[in-house]
Order: structure tokens, then C-alpha cells, then sequence
């Protein structure tokens, strides 16, 4: 049977008509047209479809769309804001973290949800971070750079 | 005819969606849907088993809604209390646990992943009981009880008596487990949680240890407790190797002889010799590890 | 190297932002109106005859628009090879019967996901379970069960289809041999005569997977009224999937338009055609409406491909100072169900393999064997990686035994620059040794080397080819200017991660004084583009790169001779800068592309400025080098890797933690050098993947680890200390000197930490991935 549900989406509200077990990341691609979260295995074990919920990192393939009403959802899409990158997406471009870019959006997400608890982590707590996002392409070294000198502009430090 | 069977295909079967308000709504509707209903919480292991159609209730009761069971609360007098709907992350980054129960601390931030653990409940992984999951041995050494409720009674279970096989606890159809009590360990305590992995550093645990020691005068241990995960059906204690040490001086032929009675203890299913011989080798050097801070 | 202005600096991708802001469209991301979903219906035997299926109850299903089954698409024939000699052998649903858990049998469209699957389990299929046979060396016995008897092929095949004027022969299975690959140089049994020393070993590579992050998918809309298929799918070059859609479908190949869209990681994995994407392709057909199939996890690792089961015989003959005399390989090649790219596997892991070590006395002699497991493609090195393990490890374990240093060893056996192949290749660019040196350093090879003390440094090799002339052979470029003086560039090469579309505005800015912003890039549309070498073949960069770089040389021209006579002088007097054409020392003497355009249009003959470009993967060369006896031209040049491992190993419980890699690569240029060294941190890392994690397990047939929690690839918190090295020895084949990089450095890492681990601890594995059992195994035997 499906149902009314209301969900908040990088600020805006949206209204769906879902059965209780779709998913939200299927919501958010399927339903909101919102494809940066990303299916690349459907059981949470590569982090593609992470998101923020009330800005904790969540396994988007594990959070069914019904138990996200009433929270915050902040997707890749959310980030840039008038055309302006955040500056973690920028220091993704500038740092070459980016390959074939399917793992990027919930690299974000998760550097994201790091950077607002922990604005000065060490290496260390960077790596573990994202231990919960998986990449094929880019050996993790320039992505570990980017969050690193992202977290230097968000401190004023240059 | 056979019909295949989908096993590579994740599918959803429907379910009725509810989420009560208090902990008494909730086992009302668990025991009006008794043996349809399964409890969410996280998520995480639950949606895991479904869409690989191991599990398919018709109804899922989301407990999350349901205010003041997320809590992490402490006296020397009573002990730790955790709100069954505490996060697996909140518990490993609480100071008061990393100071007073690190080994817990430890032991939750080894499980899953960053989001897994902002996701997944400490209720969930215990109720989930899986042969490896590493809260449970760290619960197990620090003589966790369970406080399960149902609509007619409450009852407090020890840890240890709640997991039956892999998969299967003692909570009833129509219970919630809403709190995690653990006492203050005795003065003169200490305890660490080590592991190796599968295969990868994020990985699932292959052999996961618990040690608290308690150290009488001078280096006689007093007690010490050894909790196990990923090497028999169940977490388990290492009773007999504990008897090995309690009452005795800690010394390293002594170390080792207990490492080597629990790695005996262990039933291991895959990865047999291996486990075992592991089990030995990180049983020593968790007792080491415990027995040198202590000093 | 700063006479360049754009090229060989670190430009900042192209497709970046796109990426980073969730607008990227991927295959998974398509939707079209009227869209279906398609499910596939697969075998759960390793091996059975089809009885019978029966999709009534399926079809009534209220969602399906269609199902079918073997018999729908029978005939229907496709593959990595199609030779004369090797018909292909695969096809998009089971015919008579089943040859591997996962085949598919059955599929259906339906107007979404959930009906597909309801679908699927409505239709009933009886199997008659036939024996099976996992093991290569129990398949090729007599009485073994037969899993091909005769592969008949179809009217034409590929190379038929490309050129050459031979035709197809039916193809009889004896002893369940696939292809075998044989080729030898010199007489080794002079060469292990002359030998002071010889060494004999067995290795063992296990399947490994791809592991992409974007699963395997397609979008497949057919139009009846123009009987034209338009795809969307994850891939590494179009030509060769419109080849086969076409031909298996039955369309001429200009009416299958392959649509751009980015490909989320490749390696290898998606250039051969698959069940599911004929599949889609036939139920669009069938049905007029889009047809979308997005392969599951568990599919991609148990019904797409792996790389090769390779088992390896080396025996090698030195002499007392560590020449190499003379080397013996023999290789089973466990090719599962199907051929796949087995005979190419072969064919390349000697190839790839032949400019590192001047063998003058070489025995080399391979099998494929079908088993009934998952077929083998090809993965990033393709053949390389399992050979490099065997013949580094082993050079390594002769060197120890001899007293030898083992970098001395391996400098002493190397050819030299300007050297000709066996087969005719010259080594114009040779920067190994560079490479060797380079890394030896970075490990700091002299200091921790020999220690044993559970600590220990080792060192490997690659080498791989910048382009080979397969079909289509050659690469093809289209420039316009554009009303404002930029540049639109018009090529087929598909961007899957590796930075193509980068390098190629780079190149078009470099030559026409433009910046990259002013470079429009369409690709990776095979209506739009012109015919393309495409990306699988190791020449993005070398052959693609060229034809681009021609492209805008030629529109050079043109700008140049326009602007001649507009300024009136000569076209030698003249330069290009920022978007504007000067006279050399006179720059005030200048116009703007757009005014040049105006010109052109206005007061000459309408010519808008279109520039072409073209190159030939190899130029002498009309067609493929033999790949079942080795022999001709390959490629015009050679890339070369080495790899430095540091290692300390847990004796007690075997674990190995990789401290650090150093990866040093002699790509010729690097065009990009943050390419570059992306390319070298991404081998590194899947390196050690292949090294101490990844194995696809099967067992009785059944891919038992088929999730990502239960086949681990590297995570951030496995990273070691990485060093990367580009040698730049700028080959005169290549545009700017750039050869290949992205694919050969991968290879050289599994014996840098093999060879570190024997180092560190004494004890030798002769089989990937080495895991904590094989070493506490190892370490006991070196105890007897």
C-alpha cells in the first residue's frame, strides 16, 4: 500500500507516494531525479549511496524513505550552493581525487559529515572516516589530499 | 520442474509499516503481530537479511521514534546504562566509556563502518547476535545484564544467558530490549578489545578478544575474564582458560598456557586451525596488553 | 619541459565538476520514456541440458511486455575472440544447455524491477543436471564431461568481417581444450645445456574481479519505424559493441548508435559484449520500448567475467654471474564455460612480457581449458599480472640462491634502447632500467635489503604495449573552430576514470593556443564521432592522443595560411597565442581566430575551418600479430613499470602490512603528469589488492563470495606509504612522447611484495593472494 510521505531534501520539501519498503536512495534517485547517490551494491558495503541524515553519514540503500521523513537529507547535490562549490568539491577538482567519479558523491558526503564533527583531523582520522567508502580508481591518495587541504580553507588556513 | 532460486537478485517483499511511540506500544503491536513482526532499528543487519529474502515479515515495528531509550548514563554506583537505541558511534566516542569501559569503546568503533555505526543500535547488534559481532564479547567480560520488557513484566538477563545459537537470543516475540547495565568493574581493573580481520583492515572480525583482568596485590590476578567472538557459534567466555590465571601471579608461561586452553575452548567452523591458533596468540597478547597498563 | 604550454601540466580534469556535483550521467542514471525493466533467469547448475521451460505463467503476469527464452535467440553467436580459427562461442540465453552457475537462461521485461523479478520466479525451468568438471587438469583427461563438443561458427566471423579474406572453420573440442599458444625463440634445450643454474616452479593466479564501481548496465531503445538501437551502457570503446549488437541482432552496425555517457570504471572489464546487453537489445526489439538491465552485484561477480585462472610452469636456466640462458613456460589457462579472451591472455602475458628480459632462448606454451565456471576476460594488464608475478618471483628466488643482488640480476637481463624484437618491434624509448633504479632508491633498496628479520623490501617489473593494431586499427579525429574561436573536437574515446577526455582537450589547446575551457569535447557517440581505436586497446593516449594532436595541427594550418594571406606575409612569419594568430615580432600584427573564421567565410570560399586527423595504431601493420604463435609486429612502443615493495610480516599471525610502494612508470610524457600519477596510485593499490586480498572463490561451480563484504578490494584505512615516479624518456612514436600508462604498473606489484615478504621472512608463496594461512604454512616449512 503505498503512502504520503514527506521528505526534506537539501532544504527542500518534497512529497511522494512510496510503499513502505522502497529505499530512500531509490527514492532520491528514482522519485526526485536526485542520481548523485549512487546503487553500486545494494547492501551497504561500498558507500556510494552514503548521505547525511540530520548530518550523520547513513547508508542511503539501507534507509528505508518512510524512516527519513522528518529528518534533514543532505545530498551531493546540496552541497554547491548559488553555483559556488563547496569547498570540499573544489578540492576534489583541484586535487585530481576524481576518476570515474562513481564513488565520489558518497566520498563527499561521508569527508562532509567528518569535517563538520572534526574541522582538523589528523591523516589518521581522515582514512577512517572513509573507511566506509570504497574506490576502485584512484588508489585514495589524492582524495585523502583533497579532504586534507579542504579542511585547511575551512579554517582560514592557506 | 524446479524454479530457479534468485539468490543473485536483492528483492523486498512488502511489508505494513508501523512506528509506536512507547516502549509499551511497541510490544503491544509485537505481540498482536506475533511471528509477522520484526523490529527496525538501524536497520542495518535487519534490511540486509531481507533484501537477500533470508527474512520477509509483514510488519516492521521502527522503534526509533520512541523517545529516552537513546542514552548513555553513568554512577559508581550503578554502573553504565545504555539506551538500547544508542548508537554503535555514540558508544565508541563517549568519553565517559572510553574512560571507564574502553574496552567497550574500543570494541563498538571496530564494528562495520562510519555510517554503519552512526546507523546501527547497540539493541540491534545484540539482538542481531551474530557469531562475530565484537560488542558482544566486551559485554561479556564486563558481565553485561539486559533489562527486556514485555507488555505483562520486565526482566534483567545476563549477557551471556541471552544468545542461544547464531541468530538466536532468549528475547521473546512480543519483548523490546530497552537497556544495557554494566556494572562498575572492581578497582584495580582494566580490559582491551583486539581483533584481526578477514581479510581487509574494514573488515568483518575473524577473531575478536575481551580481556578484563582485576589485579589483587602486588601482580596476582584477582579475576580475569576472556570473551571470544567469530570463533564458535555464539560469543562466548573462555572459561576454562580464566580458571587457568584467577588466584595466580600473571606471568608469561602462565599467559600463554591460558592462551593456548582457550584457543582449545574455541569451535570454529571455516578457517578452523587458523582461528584457533589465533585465538592463542591474541589471547596472550591481550592479556599482556591489559596486564602492562595496569602495572 | 616547459616549451609546452598545456600539455604536460597538471590541467585540472575536464569532467571534474560534473562529477563532483552529482550532474555526471551514468548508464544507471538513464531513464526514458516508457522505459522497461529486464531481469535475466539464471541457471543454478554448473551444468545440466534444458528439458524444457515454460513462461506462460510468467508472460500473463499484468507488467510483463515480454519474455524469452534460448529459443528466441537462438544461434545468435558472440565473443572476446571470433577468428577463423576460434568461432565464437558465447550466446545472450542457454540453447540445448547450461554451462556455468549463472548462465542465463531465461529473461523478461516488465514496466518495473519488482514485476521483472515476480516474473522471474514464475517461470519454470527443468533441468537435467549433467556432470560437471571444475578442475582444468581433471577436464582435459579422457571421459572428462565434454562442455563443448564442435563450436560451429556463423556466416562470417570478425576478422572476416575486418579483412581478412579467411574463412571460419567449425572448431572441434578434444580433451575440453579451448586454444592453445605456443611460440619459441632460439633452442632451450641449448640454452638449459649452457646453464650453470636452473630453477623450476609452479605458480598459481587465481580469478580475480574487476570490481568496478558501476555495476555492469544498458540502456537498450529500439525504434521500429527507422530500425535503429540506440544504447547507453557502461563500455570501453564503441566500435567494437556496436560490431556485435549489430551482428547479433541483425542490424547494419551504422544503424546502432552508442549514446555518451560517463562509465563508472572499467578496467578491462566492459569491452567484450555480455549476455545482458544482446539481451536488452533483443527484448527493445521486441517489445518497441526502452529496455534498461543494471546488473546486481552478485551478477557482476558471477555472471559478467573475472580476470584468468592462469596456472604456470617456469623453468629457467642462468648462468653462475645471473645471465639468462634460456626460459621454459608452460601455462594451463582455467578458462571456464567459455573461451573468452583466453588465447589473447596467453598470446599478451608473452608479449607484454617479452622487451623486459633479453631471453635469448624462450619455449613458451599455453592451454586453455573450459571448465564449468565463469568465463575470463580481460583486467587491466591483461595476462600481465600472473606472469610477472611467476617470472619476478623467480628471478628473485635465483638471485638469492646465487648470492646475486636481485635489482643487479634484473639490470643485467634487460635489452637496451634501439633494440629489435623477435617480432620486429623497436625499442625506440627505454626507460626500465630508469624505473628499476628510481624505485630500488625509493625503498631505500641498499640500506633495508637482506635483514631478514621480518622486515623486507622486494622489487617487480612490467611492461606493456602502447597500442596494438586490432581492429578498428586506427583512431580518428574532427576539429571545428568555432564562431568565437574556440574549438569543438569530435572523437570516440569513452571516459571510464582514466582522464581521456582530459588529455585530449589538452592536446587540442596545446596546438591551437587555446586553454582547455576553450575546448568543447564531444565524444563517445558513435554517430557523432568519427570511426575509433576506442580505449581498450592500451592507446588512448599514443594512438588517440596522435590522431587529435593531427587534427589540430591541421586546423593549424589552415588558421595559419588563412591569417597568411589576410596579414599578407608568409605563413613561416607567423605564430599562434591565445586564440589569436600574430606576426613573429611584430604583435601588433595580429587576428583573432573569429576574425580569421569571418575571413575565411566572407572573403574566400565559405570554409569554416574543419580540421582531420588520423593515426594507425601501428603503422606498417595491416592486421593483428598472430596470437596463437606470437609472431608479428605489435605495437610501436613499449611502456615500462617497476615496482618497490616495503613489507613487514607478523610471523605469529601472518599478516603482512605493506609499508610502502613505490611505483615508477616510463609512460614517455606525461601529458598530465596528475594523471599520471593518479594512473600509478591506482595500480599501486589495486596491485596490493592482488597481492594479499582478492580471489574469486568458487566452489563446486559457485562463486561463494559474489558481495563486496565478502570480496574485499582495498579500503583507505589499507593504504601504505606510496611513491610514484614518472621517467619521461619521450618516445619519438608518440604525441609528445606520451606511450601508455594506466594499465602495466599494475602487474609489477605483486612480486615487489612477494619478493619483499621472502625478504623479510625467508619463506616463499607461490600462489596469490598471499594470505596469513599461506605464510604461518610457509614459515612452518622452513622451520622442517
Amino acid at each position: 500500500m503505498k503512502q504520503f510521505i514527506k521528505l526534506r531534501v537539501n532544504g527542500e520539501s518534497y512529497e511522494v507516494q512510496v510503499e513502505p519498503k522502497r529505499l530512500l536512495l531509490d527514492v532520491l534517485r528514482d522519485n526526485l531525479g536526485l542520481t548523485g547517490a549512487k546503487k553500486a551494491c545494494d547492501f551497504g558495503n561500498c558507500g556510494s549511496c552514503t548521505v547525511l541524515m540530520d548530518g550523520k553519514p547513513v547508508l542511503s540503500c539501507l534507509v528505508l524513505a518512510i524512516e527519513a521523513q522528518d529528518k534533514d537529507i543532505l545530498t551531493v547535490e546540496g552541497l554547491a550552493k548559488n553555483g559556488q562549490l563547496h569547498p570540499l568539491q573544489q578540492a576534489f577538482v583541484d586535487h585530481g581525487a576524481i576518476q570515474c567519479g562513481f564513488c565520489t558523491p558518497g566520498m563527499l558526503m561521508s569527508a562532509k559529515a567528518l569535517l563538520d564533527e572534526n574541522p582538523k583531523p589528523t591523516q589518521a582520522e581522515i582514512k577512517e572516516a572513509l573507511s566506509g567508502n570504497l574506490c576502485r580508481c584512484t588508489g585514495y591518495a589524492k582524495i585523502i589530499k583533497a579532504v586534507e587541504a579542504a579542511a585547511q580553507k575551512m579554517q582560514g588556513v592557506n | 520442474m524446479t524454479t530457479s532460486n534468485l539468490d543473485y537478485l536483492p528483492a523486498l517483499s512488502g511489508f505494513d509499516y508501523l512506528a509506536p511511540k512507547t516502549v509499551k506500544e511497541a510490544c503491544s503491536l509485537l505481540s498482536k503481530y506475533e511471528g509477522k513482526a520484526k523490529v527496525i532499528a538501524g536497520g542495518t543487519d535487519l534490511l540486509v537479511s531481507m533484501k537477500k529474502q533470508q527474512i520477509s515479515p509483514q510488519y516492521l515495528v521502527n522503534i526509533k521514534g520512541i523517545p529516552r531509550l537513546e542514552y548513555i548514563k553513568y554512577t559508581q554506583k550503578d554502573g553504565l546504562k545504555i539506551g538500547a537505541l544508542a548508537t554503535l558511534q555514540s558508544i565508541a566516542s563517549s568519553p565517559i566509556i572510553k574512560e571507564k569501559f574502553g574496552l567497550l569503546s574500543t570494541a563498538c568503533n571496530k564494528i562495520g563502518t562510519p555510517q554503519v555505526r552512526n546507523m546501527g543500535t547497540i539493541g540491534g547488534n545484540i539482538c542481531n547476535a551474530g557469531p562475530s559481532q565484537d560488542s558482544i564479547p566486551a559485554l561479556l567480560v564486563l558481565d553485561a545484564n539486559l533489562k527486556l520488557v514485555s507488555l505483562k513484566a520486565e526482566r534483567v538477563v545476563p549477557v551471556d544467558k541471552f544468545l542461544i545459537a547464531p541468530f538466536q537470543t532468549a528475547l521473546k516475540e512480543a519483548e523490546l530490549l530497552t537497556e544495557i547495565q554494566i556494572p562498575t568493574p572492581p578497582p584495580k581493573s582494566d580490559g582491551c578489545y583486539q581483533w584481526l580481520t578477514k581479510i581487509t583492515e574494514a573488515d568483518e572480525t575473524l577473531v575478536g578478544v575481551a580481556i578484563l583482568v582485576t589485579l589483587d596485590t602486588g601482580s596476582i590476578c584477582k579475576d580475569v575474564k576472556i570473551g571470544l567472538c567469530s570463533v564458535a557459534p555464539t560469543p562466548m567466555r573462555a572459561r576454562k582458560a580464566e580458571e587457568v590465571i584467577r588466584g595466580k601471579k600473571l606471568e608469561s608461561k602462565l599467559i600463554e598456557q591460558a592462551a593456548q586452553v582457550a584457543a582449545e575452548e574455541t569451535r570454529p567452523r571455516s578457517r578452523a586451525d587458523y582461528r584457533r591458533q589465533m585465538t592463542s596468540v591474541l589471547v596472550k597478547r591481550a592479556i599482556n596488553e591489559v596486564w602492562q597498563k595496569i602495572k | 619541459m616547459t616549451k609546452y604550454s598545456v600539455v604536460g601540466k597538471p590541467v585540472l580534469r575536464v569532467d571534474a565538476k560534473s562529477k563532483v556535483t552529482g550532474g555526471a550521467k551514468y548508464t544507471t542514471d538513464i531513464v526514458l520514456p516508457r522505459m522497461l525493466h529486464g531481469k535475466i533467469l539464471r541457471s543454478p547448475h554448473p551444468h545440466a541440458k534444458i528439458i524444457n521451460i515454460d513462461t506462460s505463467r510468467a508472460e500473463k503476469l499484468p507488467g510483463v511486455e515480454a519474455v524469452i527464452t534460448g529459443k528466441d535467440t537462438a544461434g545468435i553467436r558472440f565473443g572476446f575472440v571470433d577468428t577463423p580459427r576460434y568461432p565464437a562461442d558465447e550466446c545472450p540465453l542457454a540453447e540445448d544447455k547450461v554451462c556455468y552457475i549463472g548462465e542465463g537462461v531465461a529473461a523478461v521485461a516488465a514496466i518495473d524491477e519488482d514485476i521483472a523479478i515476480e516474473a522471474l520466479k514464475l517461470i519454470e525451468v527443468e533441468y537435467e543436471p549433467l556432470p560437471a568438471v571444475f578442475d582444468p587438469e581433471e577436464a582435459m583427461k579422457d571421459g572428462a564431461p565434454k562442455i563443448h563438443e564442435v563450436i560451429m561458427p556463423a556466416a562470417t566471423c570478425a576478422w572476416e568481417d575486418w579483412g581478412v579474406p579467411r574463412k571460419a572453420r567449425p572448431l572441434e573440442i578434444v580433451n575440453n581444450i579451448a586454444t592453445t599458444f605456443n611460440v619459441s625463440h632460439g633452442d632451450v634445450e641449448q640454452g638449459f645445456g649452457e646453464s650453470d643454474y636452473i630453477r623450476e616452479n609452479k605458480f598459481f593466479i587465481p580469478a580475480n574481479a574487476h570490481v568496478c564501481l558501476e555495476p555492469h548496465d544498458i540502456v537498450a531503445s529500439y525504434d521500429p519505424f527507422y530500425q535503429k538501437l540506440d544504447v547507453w551502457l557502461g563500455h570501453m570503446g564503441y566500435e567494437i559493441k556496436r560490431y556485435w549488437l549489430a551482428k547479433t541482432l541483425g542490424l547494419p552496425i551504422t544503424k546502432v548508435r552508442t549514446h555518451n555517457v560517463y562509465v563508472g570504471g572499467a578496467f578491462g572489464g566492459k569491452v567484450t559484449t555480455f549476455p545482458h546487453e544482446v539481451i536488452a537489445g533483443f527484448l527493445s526489439m521486441k517489445t518497441g520500448r526502452p529496455v534498461k538491465i543494471v546488473l546486481s552485484r552478485h551478477e557482476v561477480f558471477a555472471a559478467t567475467c573475472s580476470d584468468h585462472r592462469i596456472a604456470m610452469e617456469v623453468k629457467t636456466g642462468v648462468k653462475r654471474d645471473g645471465t639468462i640462458m634460456a626460459q621454459e613456460i608452460k601455462m594451463i589457462n582455467d578458462c571456464g564455460a567459455y573461451r573468452g579472451s583466453s588465447p589473447v591472455v596467453m598470446f599478451l602475458s608473452y608479449s607484454y612480457s617479452k622487451p623486459i628480459y633479453n631471453v635469448p632462448n624462450i619455449k613458451y606454451g599455453g592451454k586453455g581449458v573450459y571448465t564449468n565456471k565463469l568465463l575470463g576476460n580481460p583486467k587491466r594488464g591483461h595476462g600481465l599480472n600472473q606472469i610477472r608475478f611467476a617470472l619476478d618471483s623467480q628471478i628473485d628466488m635465483i638471485a638469492n640462491e646465487l648470492g646475486i643482488d636481485t635489482v643487479e640480476m634484473m639490470l643485467k637481463n634487460l635489452y637496451k634502447q634501439g633494440d629489435v624484437l623477435p617480432n620486429g618491434d623497436i625499442l625506440y624509448t627505454y626507460g626500465l632500467p630508469e624505473c628499476i633504479r628510481k624505485v630500488a632508491e625509493a625503498i631505500d633498496w641498499t640500506n633495508k635489503r637482506g635483514k631478514h628479520n621480518g622486515h623486507g623490501v622486494g622489487i617487480g617489473l612490467g611492461a606493456g604495449d602502447s597500442g596494438l593494431p586490432y581492429w578498428p586499427f586506427a583512431a580518428s579525429a574532427i576539429i571545428r573552430l568555432n564562431h568565437d574561436g574556440t574549438a569543438t573536437l569530435y572523437n570516440g574515446a569513452v571516459e571510464f576514470g582514466q582522464g581521456s577526455d582530459t588529455i585530449l582537450c589538452q592536446i587540442v589547446a596545446e596546438e591551437l593556443g587555446l586553454k582547455t575551457d576553450d575546448v568543447t569535447l564531444i565524444s563517445n557517440d558513435s554517430e557523432l564521432c568519427p570511426m575509433d581505436y576506442n580505449n581498450w586497446l592500451s592507446g588512448g593516449a599514443k594512438v588517440t592522443g596522435e590522431a587529435v594532436r593531427r587534427a589540430a595541427i591541421d586546423v593549424r594550418k589552415q588558421l595559419i595560411e588563412c591569417a597568411a594571406m589576410a596579414l599578407e606575409t608568409k605563413a613561416e612569419n607567423l605564430e599562434i597565442k591565445n586564440r589569436h594568430v600574430y606576426v613573429k615580432g611584430e604583435p601588433e600584427k595580429k587576428m583573432a581566430f573569429d576574425e580569421i573564421v569571418r575571413y575565411s567565410i566572407q572573403k574566400r570560399h565559405g570554409d569554416c575551418i574543419i580540421g582531420k586527423g588520423f593515426v594507425k595504431a601501428v603503422d606498417e601493420v595491416e592486421f593483428y600479430p598472430s596470437i596463437s604463435k606470437g609472431t608479428g609486429r605489435f605495437t610501436e612502443a613499449y611502456a615500462f613499470s617497476a615496482a618497490a615493495a616495503e613489507v613487514e610480516v607478523d610471523q605469529e599471525t601472518g599478516r603482512v602490512k605493506v609499508l610502502k610502494l613505490a611505483v615508477a612508470d616510463d609512460c614517455g610524457f606525461d601529458i598530465n603528469p596528475v594523471n599520471v600519477e593518479g594512473q600509478l596510485e591506482s595500480q599501486a593499490i589495486m596491485g596490493l589488492g592482488d597481492t594479499l586480498f582478492e580471489e574469486v572463490l568458487i566452489e563446486n561451480g559457485k562463486t561463494v563470495n559474489p558481495t563486496l563484504a565478502d570480496y574485499k578490494i582495498p579500503g583507505t584505512v589499507d593504504m601504505p606509504e606510496l611513491e610514484t615516479i614518472s621517467v619521461q624518456t619521450v618516445d619519438p612514436k608518440g604525441p609528445y612522447g606520451a606511450k601508455e600508462v594506466g594499465e602495466f604498473a599494475r602487474g609489477s606489484v605483486p612480486p615487489a611484495i612477494a619478493n619483499a615478504i621472502f625478504d623479510a621472512i625467508g619463506a616463499r608463496i607461490y600462489s596469490l593472494p598471499i594470505t596469513p594461512e599461506k605464510i604461518l604454512e610457509a614459515l612452518k616449512g622452513k622451520k622442517k
